[in-house]
Order: C-alpha cells, then structure tokens, then sequence
C-alpha cells in the first residue's frame, strides 16, 4: 500500500508481461503511420511551396495561399488524422477486449454493453 | 497618433489584468453543486485558452510589421505558428496529457529517470522562455512609444511590472477563462477595426499594391528617421529634408536627392510629395537589422529556417505544455488541439490583411524602423477622425492584452520551473522571488538589445525549442531505446548549438554572408543535429534504456476507453 | 561550398555526439584510489553493508546463516556463531563440533546481558579454537542471542571487535523489529480507516436510506446507488493513486448520504478550479478530512453547519483547502493526534491523511491545520501538479482482465 516516492506501482509492474508490450508496440505502430502519413502531406507541402513560389514570381499567388488557402488545410489534415488516432485507438480496444473476455461469458456481455456507449460519439 | 483613447484603453488592459491578478480566485466557480464543480475543462473553452495565452505580440504586431518590411515570404510565419500545432497534435499531444507531466522537465523525469536530463531540460526550458520573454517586452516599449511618445524602456519595464505583480498575486496565469476571454478580446481588436479598414479601402476605388515595385504614397508624408540608413533610388525624388543626408547638414531644404544610393542619418526627417515612391531601404551592414539582411542574401535558406523553427518549435514552448495539463484525458487534449489549430487559423487571417493594407497606406514606416506598429497606426491613417482614434485605442488595448497574457504565461511556466529546479528550497515565498527573477533577465536583455525585429526575435525562441524539445518529445514518445546519455548528447548539442547561434547572430558577432545566414536561422542544422545526436548517444549507451521504459510507454499510449473500461469491468468484478 | 563544409562538419558532431554518450554514460571513476587505511574502511563498510540486509529480516536460522559468513570476516576470526536464547542458529568457520557445549556457557550471559570469554578447549588436540568471547545481542533492553567469536588463544581486540559487532548486529536487528512494527501499524490504520467507513457510518447511512423506502421510494434507490458507488470506491483494491475528480466525486456521494440523515442542517460550498481536477493523489486522502469536518460541524451547537471545500491553482502544486465552522479543536491535542499520541478514534483519519502525503510527496507536503477550540477548523493539502512514479490511472495489462 505505502511505497516511498519514485518506487513504481504494483499496476505498473503487471503491465511490463511481454505480451502486453507486443499489444502496445502494435498500437504505437499503427498511431505512428497515421501520424507519419499526416505529417508528409505536410512536410512535402511546406518543402516544395517555399520553390513553387520562387518559380512562379507572383506574389498575388503567394499572398492567396499562404495568407487564406492553407489554414483550411492544416485544419483538415488535423480532422483526418483526429478520426485516424482515434480509430486506431477503438480498434484496439475492441481487440484487447476482444482477446481478454471470450472466456468469461459475463465480461463478454458488459464488455459489449459498454462498446457503443463510449463510442457513440463517433457514429459510423 | 491621438493618445487621448489609447491611453486609457491600455490603461483599462492594465487595471483589468492587474485586477484580475489580485482577485483571480473570486471569479472562479463558487457553487454547492459537485457536478457544477467538477466538470473539466471542456476542448473549446481549453482550446481558447491556448490560443489566448499562445498568440503573443509577435502574432498581433510583427507579422504585419515583416509583411510590410519583406513582403509576402513574410506570411511564413503565421502558418509556421499555426503548423506548429498540427506536429504538436501529430505527435506529442496525446501521448504527453497521458504521461501525467505537467511541466516539460517533469516529462523528461519521468519518461527517461533521471534527475541529470531533467535539471538539464529545465536550464533550456528557462532559456527558452527568457528567449520569448524578450520581443514581448520590447514589443510592450514601442507599442507605448507609438502611442505616447514615452520612452522605449518603459512600456517593457511596465508590462514586466504588471506581470510580476499579477503572477505573484497568486492569480491571472492559469485561469482558463481569462485566458480564453484574451483570446476572443484579441481577436475582436483586430477583427473590428480590419473590418473597417476594408470598408474604407473599397471606398477608396479598391487601390492595389504592387509588391515588387515600391509603394507609391497616397498622400504628403513626413518621416522622421530614428536610425541611419541607406537608401536606393532609381529616379531622381524631390524631398523636404531637415537633418543630414549623405553628410551634408539642412534644415527645411527642398532637395532633389539624384539617382543612387544615400545615406540619411538618424533623426532627419523626410516629408515626400504625394505620389512619390518611398525609396527601398537598402540592406545596410548596421547591426539593427541582422536578420533582414541575411534574409536578403539568400531567402530561400531563410525560409526554410523558418519553416522548420516554427513547425518544430511550437510542441516545446513552456505556456503551451503547461496548459494541456487542464485537459481531462489524451482524447480531449487531441480534439483540444484540433479547436486551437482552427481559432489560431482564423486570428491569422487579419494580420497579413493589415500588412497589406500599411504597404498601401504607410509605406514610409520602413524607413523608419517602425515597421512593427503599423497595426497600431493603420486605422488613424486610413479612417481618421473619432472612428479611427476609437478603434486605433481598440488595437492598442488589444495589443497590450497580448503582451500581458503571453507574458504572464511565460513569466508563470519559467518561474514554476525556476522555483521547482533550480532555487534551493520551495514555498510561496520562493515562487514570488523566481517570478521576479524570471521577468528581470528578460528585462535587462529587452533594454540592451534593441533593433531585432520582434517576429524575428520569437522565431529564435522557436529555434532554440526546435532543436532541443522536439527530439527530446517525439523520440520520448515514439522510440523505446532513447537513453538518458543519448537525451543528454542531443540536448547539448541541438539546443547548446541554436543557442550559441542566436547568441552570435544577437551580439552581432558575425557580419554577413552565409556564416551569418546560417547562424540566424540555425534550424535546419540544429534540429537534424539534436535527433541525430540524440539517436547516436542512445544507440551507444545501450545499457542505460530506463528500468521502467516499457510501462511508461504502455501509460503514453493506451488509450483513455480501455483504462475506463477496465476499471469498470474491475469494479463489476468486486460487486459480484 | 556550404553544402560542403556542412556535410564535413556532420561526421565531427556524429563523433561528438557517440563520445558524449559514452562519457555521460560511464563517468571517470575516482583517480585517486586512497591509503591502506582508507581501503580497509572501506572493505569494513562494504561488508558490514552486505550483512545487515538479511540482519534487517529478523533473527532466524536463515538469516543468521545468510550474516554469520560476513560477519567473521568482518571480524577476521577463524570461527563464530550465532545464537538466540535457546540454540545456535548458524556457526560459520572450523570446529563445528563446539557448537553443542557454546549454550551451557552462556547462561549467565543471556541472563545478565554482559558479555563474557571462556576457554573452550575440546578434545580434538588439532582444533585450533581454544578460546572464545561472546556478546550480548539486546532489542528493546532484551537479550535476544549472542555472538560468539572463537580464536586460538586470548585476544583483547578480539574482544573489544567482538562487542562493537554484537552491538552493530543489535542495531540492525532493532531496526528490523521498528521496520516491522512500523509496517503493522500503517496496515492497521489503513484498515481501520477503511473500517472506520463501514461500522457507524454504514450503519447509519442504510438507516437514512431506510427511512425513504416508504415515504420516497424513488429517493431511497437513488441514495442505494450513492452508498454502492461510494463503497466501491472506498474499498477498491488496485492502485494507491486517484484524481481530484474521482475524490471529489466520492466525496459527493458522502455528503448525499449524510444529508440524508440531517438535511438542511449541512450546507457545503464548493470553489473548484477546473485547472487542478486532473491532479493525481493518494487514494482517500481527502474524503476523512470531509468526514472530520462533517463530524466537528454537527457536533456542535451551531444549528447550521457550514463546509467549504476549495481548490485552486498554485503553479506547480494544486492547493486543496476544507474549511468547517465547527466545535474547533485545542492546537495542543491537534498536534498530539498528529503526532499519533491520542486515542485512535479521535483523529486517526487526520494523522493517517497526513503520514500518507508526506509519504508520497515529502515532508513539504503534510497538513496545514488552523483551528482552535469553537473557532472551527481549515485544512489546507498542498499537492504537487507531477511527482515521478505518481500515476493515478489504475492501468491493468492489456491482455490480463
């Protein structure tokens, strides 16, 4: 019950089985290529606009896209990889508790009462 | 400009925060209803928030103030500011509201174990923050200058002077909606009077600027030059000069300055006939402009600087780590994120219109070194009269309001990390001295340092954030095997070789050229420097990955639903 | 050209970076490596260090086996052996055989607690053990055991040796016994914090409920759910650490459940910065101190209690404050029950509250209690906003239920 500060909780320690950190590696793979593949739209847009400009010569053209055009696009890009993350995240709960509550018939139910309580903001 | 709105709208600004300050605790929730109480910040109000605290004086003044300067490349800047926010959602928002930190030492703690890393991170955390604090100061001393005509270290040594006494008061920073409320009051001061200001342009035959060519004046201008400059001129200008011009003393003299380049000297004044073009300020060797000039050199490098700073350096800023703590889980402080990247977006539609606009009205500004106050001097310009006054006092308020929320936050992240990690013992009495000493340094640095252009001077701070935070937060995140040595080695080298670069480029150490070009946008070494050095040190100290690495990463990425369920089902468990 | 010199300068800072590593990974050790004398302290420290971890255990045959080895080479003997009132426990070194006659020879010793030599010569005319010192091992003024030194003629540092390690090994085993007690009595208090919840309050909470199952049926299953809910939380047995968010609401649960049974007579204001709901705490660190202050409120004359729970933000630390105008308290018999000299139930939730947080958080962190008799009391818990190793979610495995 007491532990001294800076000593892990039992829960912590629980969590350190291999095949809990196989599950974990797999969720972090999955967020890392959503959030990888966000962040080369954005990258490659931000690394060819700055030469598009310099090709092109027309400030107008720099003045409509960098002053208006491209904060719908961040945001967009921001929407996108939000239902990505988020996806990601629900799949792998229904994975985990897919994998955790087939034996017990019980948790089986509850656990599928609770499903599409927390996921009813997503609305598929 | 007319100061008698403008004076006690700043005032208003100032009495407001300071009140604030004193009282902060009354305005906050008094109710006897716990579902009242303890409902958690919700995205949107948070999302606010952020942005009340994030969009500095740098984003109210600066970037209208480099429009007018440098022309569109300038426009950068705000959708660097903005980007930023998309990499910090990409990959640290989440992840970092979930490891519980609240500070960004407190994350380097507890990701990597190590009290070393984290003394470490907190000496860049405080650098980097005094690196903000500055331009806020400076941009507070010229904003009163404009307005009033006071010297320029006093509306700095002001704007220091309320921050201390609010965040010392024990209030103001962290209140979610008073930070929320600078939001929507900024974005009111801007948005009203730019209103207006198009009105007047479309009544105005819809003129266009030409940004290639030198803007031509719409009517007689005077100028008074505070700091010597060359000037190019491609045809023959008749000006009535009264100072010196290429050595040569007049006073009132009608002069036709011919062809070619000249020097005024500081404190002459210019008055230019209407329809004549304001000369091209040339790119001068003076200190007062180290970044224009190296901008001039080689642009492209310099926007690229640029790009990456700002993209990168955003997640490492310490007011904005600080408020994804109020968030209540990793899902909100996403979605938080996704509100900010929209209410930051939609800010940043008025100021390029407002540099657009000072090409077209007053152009003259960038001789005189003021090209930072033309927010403040547009609508007296171009409405005149009481509705110009009026809503000049709207943006001076607003203006103000940006200084002091961004400072407050700044001033209260680098005090609580001062007090936390580098003062001896802690206590109220040790926050209120950390406060003082966390505002003096970047007072004394705003007073001895002038003539950096406050846009330019906040993009140094990111610089610095981008090349030490960012490798520290995404391989924290992503990247099991980083190491505390390897942590350290990136830090020193990224965050120490942008810091040591900002401090040549500052000090003037280095002239011109592309030694200098690199050195005032050290971004695009230091960063990659900063990973690699970071990846390298870890892979060679194998031995020393955290006891505890697979957990924390477990705690960073495990979504919110499980844990809740979890507990849940656990709970159903024991009522069986 | 610059592409150039920056594409040089990469594999110098690579280098840099790798050396930088190694060097903050493996510190220089110390270059001066000391007198003889300091190498044999410190050979002395280092083995006396690793024979107290298994003294710290108590004093059994196994751990007495584990420390007998260390502490003959501490002492440089050929032989020696532990004791406790009734039996060797270990011996370690030559002439084991002694062993059997060492008790009849430590009787007056284990009756007096004074230290005595005897020569021990026994009929093996090769064993080399021919004279032996013992030492009293004494916790809380008991002679628990001896230890027994054994050499092959009369030694006067031997001696002197053997009582500074009998004394040595006494301290340890102290500690042991105060590790011990200290941890029985922390799992009794947390027992009887948690019991404390149940007896009378359980009692009195189903009573109220009673009393609305027939006036207010729907009342009294509300009231149900409130007291299953609180329970739960209450009783739960994963993870030390919750949010302000979940205490509060447990704590709201409390209340409904007393206002059940005294109604208007409590009135409780709340003033709750939203910033610090997130805040990570020890489990059930405040719901006594709402108790406290419920019990002070209705105990007095005052015909209205009044509670005021606060929270607001103070930099790195969130600042909690539960203030009531009760009966008060006399400062003198606060700071025993804090110092845990009073009768349990007078405040054991207080002192409890207080041990846990300095625990976690550090001495900086107990209970500020301001308070006098009839002047009702204010509570102020200062918690840090992140301490390392602190974590509130109750985070199982993923693939465990």
């Amino acid at each position: 019950m007491h532990r001294p500060p800076g000593h892990r909780t039992q829960s912590e320690i629980d969590e350190q089985t291999t095949l809990g950190a196989a599950y974990v590696r797999s969720l972090m793979r999955s967020q890392l290529r959503a959030g990888l593949t966000a962040f080369g739209v954005l990258a490659l847009t931000a690394a060819t606009l700055p030469l598009f400009f310099g090709a092109l010569g027309r400030p107008v053209v720099v003045w409509t896209v960098l002053g208006f055009g491209c904060y719908p696009v961040l945001v967009l890009i921001a929407w996108w990889y939000v239902r990505r993350a988020e996806r990601n995240e629900r799949d792998f709960a229904r994975l985990v508790q897919g994998a955790e509550s087939s034996p017990a018939s019980d948790g089986a139910a509850s656990a599928s009462d609770a499903a599409p309580a927390s996921d009813g903001t997503e609305g598929r | 400009m007319h100061q008698s709105y403008a004076i006690p709208a700043v005032a208003a600004v100032v009495l407001a925060t300071v009140l604030i300050g004193g009282f902060g605790l009354r305005i906050s929730r008094t109710t006897s209803d716990f579902y009242v109480a303890s409902r958690t910040v919700g995205p949107s109000l948070n999302a606010a928030a952020i942005s009340g605290e994030y969009l500095s004086a740098a984003s109210f003044l600066g970037i209208a103030g480099l429009l007018l300067l440098h022309g569109p490349d300038m426009l950068w800047y705000p959708v660097g500011y903005t980007a930023g926010y998309l990499v910090l959602l990409i990959f640290v928002a989440a992840p970092l509201r979930r490891s519980g930190a609240y500070t960004l030492p407190d994350f380097a703690e507890g990701r990597l174990e190590s009290r070393q890393v984290r003394r470490l991170v907190s000496v860049f955390v405080v650098g980097a923050g005094w690196l903000y604090l500055v331009p806020q100061l400076q941009g507070a001393g010229l904003t009163l200058e404009i307005l009033t005509g006071a010297p320029r270290w006093l509306g700095g040594t002001l704007v220091a002077a309320v921050v201390v006494l609010a965040v010392a008061a024990g209030g103001m920073r962290s209140i979610t909606f008073v930070q929320a409320f600078q939001y929507w009051l900024k974005l009111t001061a801007l948005l009203v009077p730019a209103l207006f200001l198009v009105l007047a342009w479309q009544g105005d035959g819809r003129p266009h600027a030409e940004f290639d060519e030198p803007a031509g004046l719409r009517q007689q201008q005077s100028v008074r030059v505070t700091e010597p400059v060359d000037i190019r001129l491609n045809a023959p200008l008749a000006v009535t000069l009264t100072g010196a011009v290429d050595g040569r003393a007049y006073d009132d003299a009608r002069v036709t300055l011919a062809e070619g380049t000249h020097r005024i000297d500081g404190g002459t004044r210019l008055t230019f006939p209407e329809g004549s073009q304001v000369p091209a300020a040339e790119p001068s060797s003076s200190a007062s402009r180290p970044l224009a000039t190296s901008r001039a050199d080689h642009p492209l490098y310099a926007t690229y600087g640029l790009i990456v700073a700002t993209f990168l350096g955003t997640m490492g800023l310490p007011h904005v780590v600080v408020r994804f703590y109020t968030s209540p889980n990793g899902r909100t402080a996403r979605r938080t994120t996704v509100v900010v990247l929209a209410l930051i977006g939609a800010f940043y539609l008025l100021p390029p219109l407002y540099g657009a606009l000072g090409r077209l009205y007053a152009p003259e500004l960038t001789l005189t070194g003021h090209a930072d106050a033309a927010v403040l001097l547009l609508p007296e310009r171009v409405i005149g009269g009481l509705g110009g006054d009026l809503l000049g006092a709207l943006v001076a308020g607003g203006a103000f309001a940006a200084f002091l929320s961004t400072a407050s936050g700044l001033t209260m992240a680098v005090a609580g990390v001062l007090s936390q990690d580098v003062l001896p013992s802690r206590g109220v009495r040790h926050f209120r001295l950390a406060t003082v000493l966390a505002t003096l340094v970047p007072l004394a640095g705003a007073l001895l340092v002038t003539g950096v252009p406050v846009a330019d001077a906040v993009g140094m701070a990111f610089a610095v954030s981008a090349s030490s935070f960012c490798p520290l937060l995404v391989l924290g995140i992503w990247w099991r095997r980083l190491t505390p040595p390897g942590a350290v080695a990136g830090l020193l080298l990224g965050g120490g070789s942008a810091t040591v670069a900002v401090g040549l480029t500052v000090g003037g150490a280095v002239g011109s050229g592309w030694p200098h070009t690199l050195l005032a946008w050290p971004a695009v070494w230091s960063v990659p420097i900063g990973f690699l050095a970071m990846v390298l040190g870890s892979l060679a100290t194998p031995g020393s990955v955290p006891p505890h690495t697979s957990a924390t990463m477990t705690r960073l990425h495990l979504p919110e639903s499980l844990t809740v369920r979890q507990t849940a089902t656990a709970a159903e468990g024991e009522r069986k | 050209m610059t592409v150039a010199i920056l594409l040089a300068l990469c594999p110098l800072l690579l280098a840099g970076g790798f050396l930088l590593g190694r060097r903050t990974a493996h510190p220089l050790g110390r270059s001066d490596v000391g007198t003889p004398v300091e190498r044999a302290t410190f050979e002395t420290l280092h083995t006396a260090s690793l024979a107290a971890p298994p003294l710290r255990a108590g004093l059994t045959e196994d751990t007495a086996r584990k420390a007998a080895g260390r502490l003959r080479s501490l002492l440089g003997t050929d032989a020696l052996c532990l004791t406790n009132r009734s039996a060797v426990l270990a011996w370690d070194g030559a002439g084991e055989q002694h062993g059997q006659q060492v008790l009849k020879a430590l009787g007056v010793l284990l009756d007096t607690g004074r230290s005595a030599a005897f020569d021990c010569a026994c009929g093996d005319l090769d064993c080399p053990q021919r004279w032996a010192v013992a030492a009293p091992i004494v916790v809380d003024q008991r002679v628990l055991g001896a230890l027994v030194a054994y050499a092959p003629r009369e030694s006067a540092v031997l001696a002197r040796a053997t009582d500074e390690v009998a004394r040595w090994v006494s301290v340890q085993l102290e500690l042991a016994e105060l590790d011990r007690s200290r941890t029985r009595v922390i799992e009794a208090e947390i027992k009887a914090l948690r019991a404390q919840i149940s007896p009378h309050f359980v009692f009195n909470s189903l009573a109220a409920i009673a009393s609305f199952v027939r006036t207010d049926p729907e009342r009294a299953r509300e009231l149900l759910l409130e007291f299953a809910d609180f329970t739960r939380y209450s009783f739960r047995r994963h993870g030390d650490f919750t949010t302000l968010a979940d205490e509060l609401h447990s704590i709201d649960q409390y209340l409904a459940l007393v206002r059940a049974r005294f109604g208007d007579r409590l009135a409780v204001t709340l003033q709750i910065a939203p910033e610090v709901l997130p805040v990570t705490l020890p489990f059930l660190c405040l719901q006594p101190l709402v108790e406290n202050a419920v019990k002070h409120g209705l105990e007095g004359a005052v015909t209205r209690s009044r509670i005021t729970i606060g929270a607001r933000d103070a930099g790195a630390d969130a600042e909690v404050v539960i203030e009531d105008n009760g009966v008060g308290m006399d400062p003198e018999r606060l700071r025993r029950i804090l110092r845990g000299e009073c009768d349990p139930s007078a405040g054991i939730g207080l002192s409890n509250v207080d041990d846990r947080l300095r625990q976690v958080f550090g001495d900086g962190y107990g209970l500020v209690i301001e308070t006098g008799v009839g002047a009702g009391m204010k509570i102020t818990v200062r918690i840090p906003k992140y301490r390392a190793g602190v974590h509130s979610s109750p985070t199982g495995p993923p693939d465990r239920p």
